[in-house]
């Protein structure tokens, strides 16, 4: 009772406070991505940018009014949680297989098991601080500046160095400058924290995949990695909601990720640009709101990322969890 | 191709892959490893025993000490404890002993599953909704409140899970010898089990002090020794995550000295939850 | 080389020094156990009835009763080769000097009371067990006198050739075609057309073929307990092992699947040596040709499966075998 009573708080609360947003942007919230916190008043210019006067020669003013639009920040968790799955998973899986099929025979399973289970506890605003100070700059100064050497004359891969840009009614190309604080940089903080939790939970999933699946395969003469592969299928449901589970965790990561994403409210293609989550947003500005519709905006994000959150977990668990009774 | 050089190369494939995965897994240690280390001897360097008498005082750019901020954690997770830990432990009682009706516990056990999944930020706006609005301050007690958000449903499963490996046979024979079933429940199920709840706990009371998310709008921070929960009030996370965004060298030298306090206290309760678990199997067989 | 010394402790082979002359029939008073030992499995049991039995269980030398028609067996009639085997897990020894020749094209059965070592003897000739922690051997397996211990052996070509079928049937999570070229795929058969032929011809074989056909493409995992394990027979003989190990394949299934199974067993025996190990004495009786009875790791009696069944040489087999012991 208790337990439904706060689940249905939290849904009633979010609700509650985005309702404004909600009647005001309606569907449309989750596919623009304007954000301007206050009304802007300036010079109205025209399609090649020259500034507009009237009959008596003054300038013309225009106000835009307040725009909130959740898409960039979407995108931002999206991109940021993808990133750092693609470089956890075979990681974990791999780590996972080890663990599993080679260490008992080192009597290494033991050891390593505590020092993984150790690392997914560790608070995340240390990972934060870390990727703030130590991997931020690095990514700046050499990683940034070496993969641009690496990637810049493969074909199809300028968009992650050089963006276009329109000033004054002028389109050109100029280079993203590396600013270390980016997508990447979220990306790779967040994988190194669900490095451990996907690895310990898939640990967990290829151990219960019964011993005769294995040897069935072994014994027509498969090899070691053939087996695995096996076992990988055999347990693929569970291995999937491990990863679900590490998704979950990293779409609602806040703080390391507000440290290092560069809290850029925009869509920027480039991994090297900064960008924006749905948590990091709500880090950043939730304590110290604009006018109106700002916090109904805030809260409808939050109820975003709720949702979102609960989804991957529900799924998660249902596959890990659900299929073994 | 097969035969022969197909052979080969499957076994080729296969001890690459064995290898890639040793790679792996070292790897994997390696690197976390190497960022702890590193944040370990960032923060010895930083640390000095002022860390922990000293409050900021009044110059902002070398703040000497962080014991607000300690006592101001110990204060809100005991909070929290005081509430969570009770209330978690009794709906995992209910899950485990009065599950026979089928439908209510199947829902609250996943409801529980649920609220472990909502995004701490989001515990920290509904604490903001809820209590520092109609308080008209963020406080401290708005800050245990959310962090007792986060412990219940850890509490509550961890307990469930601990009291189904109590064999049945306990409850069997208190049962026969005339016992009501809470007696059953207080005089043997829990104590044969109190090893395993007491590690659910520990690791709750870990993960309340190591957020920070929950508390930024609820309890915001404070730069003084507070003992008054009804105002804002200090945390370690937050104090770090203040510090480390802060501009002043001073401040970051503090946050990491702050990182190393917080790693060596999660240090410590992992390698006492290894021990209790140890201990709570071998009591157990 | 039918004779066989017992050592208590554990020793490599070259220790095992024969004291007795070949003897194809030893009688039961040939045994030597000189200390009683109590006997709680019968109260029928006559004192010193189980002359072998006693010696195993105190520990003692015992000589194994090998019935002539497989002591000599030829070269050419001998598929695989059991030679004073030995297996230890860490510091338990679980097999004691076993000598067993199976025959070429026959069905040979495994019986004996639970703990009698006679999966662990099944699963070392293809080297399953090496899978386990602190597995050592001594002695040898050959088959088609081709060594399966030692320094040089090829341990995952060593099972392609021997088939092998479980206690509980173990479908990988795939089709049923897929689970059936298993073994082909993993050798590197891509042609669609090679895969098909093999696959009905191994399914034909497992007398599954007319239940499946049309749903090839349907996951394995549907079928039922007994077409499943027909379908992991069908697994193993896809690539026409040299012979196949059956480890209780049946014990899992109900009565109806049972017997078809037994009766696929004596089909398929026509074309692969079959071992099989089993706890089920009316089955032994039914499927094999040989049998041989094991106790405590050790051999006791070896002789074909009528003889063993109908007049067996020692009190404590024909004990066995109608139920009153073990």
């Amino acid at each position: 009772m208790l337990l439904l009573v706060l689940l249905a708080s939290v849904v009633v609360v979010l609700f509650k406070g985005a309702l404004p947003a909600i009647e005001h942007f309606g569907a449309k919230f989750l596919v623009t991505s304007e954000w301007r916190v206050n009304e802007v008043e300036r010079p109205l210019r025209d399609a090649v940018g020259k500034i507009q006067f009237d009959a008596d020669g003054e300038q013309i003013i225009e106000t835009i009014p307040q725009a909130f639009g959740a898409l960039p920040t979407m995108y931002g968790t999206a991109v940021s949680s993808s990133l750092a799955l693609l470089f956890a998973v075979p990681l974990a899986l791999g780590s996972a297989l080890f663990l599993v099929r080679l260490a008992p025979k080192f009597k290494l399973a033991a050891p390593i098991g505590f020092l993984i289970e150790f690392l997914a506890s560790i608070p995340s605003i240390a990972y934060g601080v870390w990727g703030l100070f130590v991997l931020a700059p690095f990514l700046q100064s050499h990683i940034g500046p070496f993969v641009r050497d690496l990637l810049l004359d493969v074909p199809g891969l300028r968009w992650m160095f050089f963006e276009t840009v329109t000033i004054a009614g002028q389109t050109s190309e100029r280079e993203i400058p590396m600013v270390g604080r980016s997508m990447l940089c979220a990306g790779l903080v967040l994988a190194i924290m669900i490095l451990p939790i996907i690895t310990s939970v898939s640990r967990d999933v290829l151990r219960a995949v019964p011993r005769t699946q294995v040897e069935g395969s072994l014994a027509l003469g498969a090899t070691w990695w053939q087996s695995s592969w096996m076992m990988l299928k055999y347990a693929r449901s569970g291995l999937f909601g491990a990863v679900m589970l590490g998704l979950a965790r990293a779409a609602g990561e806040t703080m390391a990720v507000a440290m290092v994403i560069g809290n850029a409210n925009a869509i920027n293609p480039s991994p090297f640009s900064p960008g924006q989550t749905m948590a990091s947003l709500l880090a950043n500005e939730f304590n110290d709101p604009g006018e109106k519709l700002h916090r109904p905006s805030l809260m409808y994000v939050a109820l975003i990322l709720l949702v979102m959150s609960l989804t991957f977990n529900i799924v998660a668990r249902w596959l890990v969890v659900g299929k073994k009774q | 191709m097969t035969g022969s050089a197909y052979n080969s190369y499957t076994r080729i494939v296969s001890f690459v892959a064995a290898a890639l995965c040793t790679i792996f897994a070292f790897g994997i240690v390696a690197v976390l490893c190497l960022v702890v280390f590193y944040l370990f001897g960032k923060g010895a360097s930083a640390l000095s025993w002022q860390f922990f008498t000293e409050l900021p005082g009044t110059d902002p750019q070398n703040p000497k000490g962080m014991r607000h901020a300690l006592e101001g954690t110990l204060i809100m997770v005991s909070l929290a404890a005081a509430v969570g830990v009770p209330l978690g432990i009794l709906v995992g009682v209910y899950l485990s002993e009065y599950s026979s009706e089928k439908f209510l516990p199947t829902t609250v056990r996943f409801v529980a599953d649920v609220l472990a999944g909502v995004p701490s930020i989001v515990v920290g706006i509904l604490g903001y909704e809820l209590l520092v609005v109609p308080m008209g301050t963020n406080s401290g007690y708005a800050g245990a409140a959310a962090l007792a958000f986060i412990m219940i449903p850890i509490v509550a499963r961890t307990t469930e899970e601990m009291l189904k490996l109590v064999p049945k046979s306990y409850r069997e024979g208190s049962l026969a010898l005339g016992a009501t079933k809470s007696q059953t429940i207080l005089k043997v199920v829990l104590p044969a089990a109190t090893g395993s709840i007491v590690t659910g706990v520990l690791l709750a009371i870990a993960r309340a002090a190591g957020e920070t998310a929950p508390l930024l709008f609820t309890a915001l921070s404070s730069q003084y020794l507070t003992r008054d929960p009804s105002q804002p009030f200090p945390s370690l996370t937050v104090q770090i995550y203040n510090y480390a965004t802060g501009p002043f060298q001073g401040q970051r030298t503090l946050a990491w000295a702050g990182i190393l306090v917080l790693i060596s206290l999660f240090f410590v309760l992992s390698l006492a939850v290894r021990w209790l678990t140890r201990r709570a199997v071998i009591k157990m067989v | 080389m039918q004779s066989n010394i017992l050592d208590p402790t554990p020793s490599r082979m070259s220790d095992a020094i024969p004291t007795r002359p070949a003897a194809s029939q030893p009688s039961a008073d040939q045994a030597a156990p000189t200390r009683r030992v109590a006997l709680r499995d019968s109260a029928k049991a006559e004192a010193g009835r189980y002359r072998i039995i006693e010696a195993i269980r105190s520990g003692q030398r015992h000589e194994p009763a090998v019935h002539a028609e497989l002591a000599n067996l030829t070269d050419a009639e001998t598929i695989a080769k059991i030679d004073d085997f030995q297996l230890w897990y860490g510091k338990n020894q679980a097999i004691h000097h076993v000598n067993i020749n199976v025959a070429r094209g026959k069905v040979t059965a495994l019986i004996g009371p639970s703990g009698c070592g006679k999966s662990t003897l099944l699963r070392s000739v293809n080297r399953l067990n090496d899978l386990i922690d602190g597995v050592r051997v001594a002695g040898s397996i050959t088959i088609n006198g081709r060594q399966v211990f030692g320094p040089g052996v090829d341990v995952i070509n060593l099972r392609k050739r021997v088939g092998m079928v479980f206690q509980k049937p173990n479908p990988f999570p795939m089709s049923i075609f897929d689970n059936v070229v298993y073994r082909l795929r993993i050798d590197g058969e891509r042609s669609k057309s090679t895969l098909e032929a093999a696959s009905e011809k191994a399914l034909r074989g497992a007398a599954l073929w007319e239940e499946v056909k049309d749903r090839l493409k349907d996951s394995a995992v549907g079928l039922s307990g007994g077409q499943q394990q027909r379908l992991c027979i069908a697994r193993a003989i896809v690539a026409d092992p040299e012979m196949l190990l059956l480890d209780e394949p049946c014990s899992a299934l109900d009565p109806i699947a049972t017997l078809r199974i037994e009766e696929l067993i004596h089909e398929i025996a026509e074309r692969y040596t079959v071992l099989i190990v089993t706890h089920n004495m009316q089955q032994a009786a039914r499927v094999s040709d040989y049998t041989a009875f094991m106790y405590l790791g050790r051999l006791v009696e070896f002789g074909p499966t009528k003889l063993i069944f109908q007049s067996p040489q020692l009190p404590e087999t024909e004990d066995y075998v109608m139920g009153r012991f073990g």
